[in-house]
């Protein structure tokens, strides 16, 4: 089985071509000679402890030149998926030298690096999630339970996908590229259209990552958690992109010294880990201004925690991600505030510069910009799929000229009630799976009814996909 | 645990994919719209804007004895125009910015003696417009990336044809509610309305390059040049003796001409001229017509809609030219004598005064 899994994963990867074949090569000779030389000193040395921080020293710097030289200092394309595996390469150093992984085996190895579901965008998984999960493959059966349910989830992810990540980026694309005559509506929709996308379009991939394994019994980490429901900043880093705040916690934030030694020392571990957060999302000052965002509004956050950790107006403060205390209008409100920063971040994130991101910001809170308020034809145009386009076609709308407008408004309320109502396709699909099993009844829902559901989604992904622009993530 | 429901939801998603796949796949194969499988069927109203992944399918599949081939500089050619003066079922396979590689993979199609084309109707005449500044391009280069599953013979990724919402929706269902489709004399033609052929509307949106200070060596140019046509033109000319090559070097405005001067590379570009002539006038089955040098059209920027292409009356003003022989080239001291005339117009133009004047 793990032969299959090795086999197949290569054979995945080998259709991004040689130059991403070599420099994946490089990166796994580099860390196994290492591995096999910490494993078996870790063994034999009476003073192993010193050899083995030094050879993990050595090991995970020749990573980060790896990653750091083709995304700082190369002048041609980045190889692809080389941010993750790069990471989890680190991170399987690192679990080696701490002993969790210090049985490992080569082909344990190759199947925890190799993964075909999870090497382009992750999630960044530990080595003894994915080995344990490949282990317990042998000992049981394959179960129709596990291939169905990760059908519906691997179909509701290429949905999401093909479906609204990449109508949505359509109209992101167009909306950057008019960041000067965008009028003020416009920036915010483009800004907010962005955030949409990214969330869909990296969840869908992950949704289809983790549909795949399912499919074959192994659990992947959940790598989000419906993230733009979170009520603060603290609890949206718990919820996106759950495997990389994760990776930064455990290999750079608590070596740091974490939260160990005093506020100040704790808001600059904080600060720290956000900047090279943003430099390891991009080449660029934007990436930098973004992490620095999030960073920054941590540490107010951190601030106002220990400032007022006994009054009611720090909320419940044992909980990083919680905003307990607050009242549902609160929370609503908290929810807004902490989603209009996150978007406003992505703007540095996505622009292709600082001054084309202040420029779009600047159109929002310029009142300048708020007369003749009007949202782009053009703009709106993007949004139009054919096949809405086809629905309005044999329905009596009749004003033809605001069709436009119309699609647009349908693709980005359905968005925002699948965002903001914390309905995860993980959810959706193990509900659809209950109803299946019949642990669960819904009125009106039918088994046949769901084969179908599921069936046409899955072939609209699939038609879908001919023309799709590539993942987002992989570039990263 | 209900084994049996789970198994239904699998059966039953599985039919329902399978069945949908089928009747996309069959629909897709009867109509055909990029040409892969079939000849067009009669009476559907094809919509074709796609160069792209229309060209290779028409060109292997379609009725036609002559062609036209080339960049953006062919695409308001009218067909009909060819068969009122010269009695030639012409076809238009034209590549917006094409590179000599792009000509090259789709005469190669074109001249595929086993293509149901070839079958029915032998070439007859090739239109191929010449862009001298392309020819300096690597051998293998390609303006865009090609959808390869139109191009190959390989069966198994046709599903990205078969598969394919563009196809069903854009050019199956649209056709079908539109009832109108594309007149294949006037296919691919540009955008731009008759108003945006103005000398103002030019002006404003073009761009001089960054001036040059060292001149070009005069035979920088040529290796390239000789590279890209041994490879990508000339053995289509060699090896179809009877297929008449009309070749032309498109009549761009005096604006081009401007960016050689600035660039600083007027008589490498005058000598890469000569060394194409040269090697196409070695052909009997070569016609070369040089039409840069008529002075009225590409001094008059209100022909044009940008610095290089003109108005669908020129296209028409050459076909009539291919029919009666004006504007022919026929040994290389004629070819001299319209690169002297050229190299007049060059030097007497008031540079200076168009771009002191005003406009809107």
């Amino acid at each position: 089985m793990k032969l299959w899994l090795i086999a197949m994963s290569a054979f995945f990867f080998v259709g991004y071509g040689a130059f991403s074949i070599s420099v994946f090569l490089l990166s796994i000779v580099w860390n196994l000679s290492f591995s096999f030389e910490i494993s078996s000193v870790g063994k034999n040395s009476a003073e192993g402890d010193k050899t083995v921080d030094l050879l993990k020293g050595i090991a995970i710097a020749g990573n980060i030149v790896l990653l750091a030289g083709f995304k700082y200092f190369g002048t041609g394309a980045m190889p692809v998926a080389i941010s993750f595996y790069t990471f989890s390469q680190i991170m399987f150093i690192a679990e080696l030298c701490v002993g969790i992984s210090s049985d490992f085996d080569l082909l344990d190895y190759l199947c925890y690096i190799l993964f075909f579901p999870k090497i382009l965008q992750g999630p960044i998984a530990d080595y003894k999630s994915i080995t344990a999960g490949l282990e317990s493959l042998s000992d049981k059966k394959l179960t129709l339970e596990d291939f169905a349910a990760g059908l519906m989830l691997f179909s509701l992810g290429l949905a999401k996908k093909v479906l609204l990540a990449d109508v949505l980026g359509g109209a992101v694309d167009f909306g950057y590229g008019m960041v000067t005559t965008m009028t003020a509506l416009d920036a915010i929709l483009v800004a907010v259209s962005y955030s949409f996308q990214l969330y869909f379009d990296f969840s869908g991939y992950c949704d289809m990552a983790e549909g795949i394994c399912r499919m074959i019994g192994v659990d992947l980490a959940h790598n989000f958690n419906a993230p733009y429901t979170a009520g603060n900043i603290a609890e949206f880093w718990d919820r996106w992109h759950i495997s990389l705040t994760r990776f930064f916690t455990r290999y750079l934030y608590i070596p740091l010294g974490g939260s160990r030694q005093g506020s100040l020392r704790t808001y600059l571990n904080i600060l720290i880990v956000f900047f090279i957060s943003g430099l390891w999302h991009g080449n660029g000052w934007n990436f930098v201004i973004w992490g620095l965002m999030h960073g920054i509004l941590m540490v107010i956050r951190r601030l106002f925690i220990d400032t007022f950790k006994h009054s009611n107006l720090a909320g419940d403060s044992t909980k990083m991600g919680n905003g307990g205390g607050y009242s549902n209008f609160g929370q609503v409100i908290n929810t807004a505030l902490t989603f209009i920063y996150v978007t406003a971040a992505w703007v540095f994130f996505r622009a292709p510069g600082v001054n084309e991101a202040i420029t779009l910001l600047g159109k929002i809170v310029n009142i300048d910009a708020w007369r003749g308020l009007h949202i782009s034809v053009k703009f709106a145009e993007c949004f139009m799929m054919n096949e809405i386009w086809y629905m309005f076609k044999v329905t009596p709308i009749p004003s033809w000229n605001k069709s436009n407008y119309i699609c647009m408004w349908i693709i980005l309320v359905f968005s925002s009630f699948f965002i903001f109502s914390g309905k995860t396709a993980r959810k959706l699909a193990d509900k659809s799976a209950e109803i299946v099993l019949g642990k669960r009844e819904v009125a009106g829902v039918k088994v046949w009814g769901l084969s179908v559901f599921y069936g046409i989604i899955f072939v609209w992904g699939v038609l879908s996909l001919g023309g799709v622009s590539s993942f987002l993530y992989v570039n990263f | 645990m209900n084994n049996n429901n789970t198994k239904n939801f699998i059966f039953r998603f599985a039919a329902v994919v399978l069945v949908l796949l089928l009747l996309v796949s069959a629909l897709v194969l009867y109509v055909d719209p990029f040409f892969h499988f079939h000849e067009p069927l009669e009476g559907f109203p094809y919509i074709v804007d796609n160069q792209l992944s229309q060209n290779p399918g028409m060109a292997k599949r379609m009725d036609y004895d002559s062609c036209i081939i080339g960049s953006s500089m062919t695409v308001n050619f009218h067909t009909s125009d060819f068969m009122e003066l010269m009695g030639l079922n012409t076809l238009k396979l034209s590549y917006s910015g094409a590179y000599p590689r792009d000509d090259y993979n789709i005469l190669s199609i074109v001249f595929d003696k086993n293509s149901p084309s070839r079958k029915k109707t032998a070439v007859k005449a090739v239109f191929l417009g010449l862009d001298i500044p392309t020819l300096t391009a690597a051998t293998d280069e390609i303006k865009y990336e090609l959808p390869m599953y139109l191009y190959d013979n390989n069966p198994i990724n046709d599903v990205k044809y078969l598969w394919n919402k563009d196809v069903v929706l854009e050019y199956i269902l649209k056709p079908i509610i539109q009832k109108k489709g594309t007149d294949l004399s006037e296919v691919y033609a540009s955008w731009w309305t008759d108003d945006y052929y103005n000398i103002n509307y030019v002006m404003h949106g073009y761009e001089a390059p960054e001036p040059v200070e060292d001149e070009m060596d005069e035979d920088l140019l040529l290796p390239q040049t000789k590279e890209n046509l041994e490879t990508n033109i000339l053995p289509f000319i060699r090896d179809n003796p009877d297929t008449v090559f009309f070749v032309f070097f498109p009549p761009y405005s005096i604006l081009y001409w401007n960016n050689v001067l600035t660039e600083n590379h007027l008589e490498a570009t005058m000598k890469q001229y000569r060394f194409a002539a040269g090697e196409l006038l070695k052909y009997d089955n070569v016609r070369l017509f040089y039409f840069q040098n008529m002075e009225d059209i590409v001094t008059d920027l209100g022909n044009y809609a940008d610095y290089t292409h003109y108005h669908p009356r020129i296209n028409r003003y050459m076909t009539e030219c291919f029919s009666d022989g004006t504007h022919e080239v026929k040994s290389i001291e004629e070819f001299d004598t319209e690169l002297e005339k050229m190299r007049r117009i060059v030097e007497e133009f008031d540079f200076d005064g168009l771009f002191s004047a005003e406009y809107w």
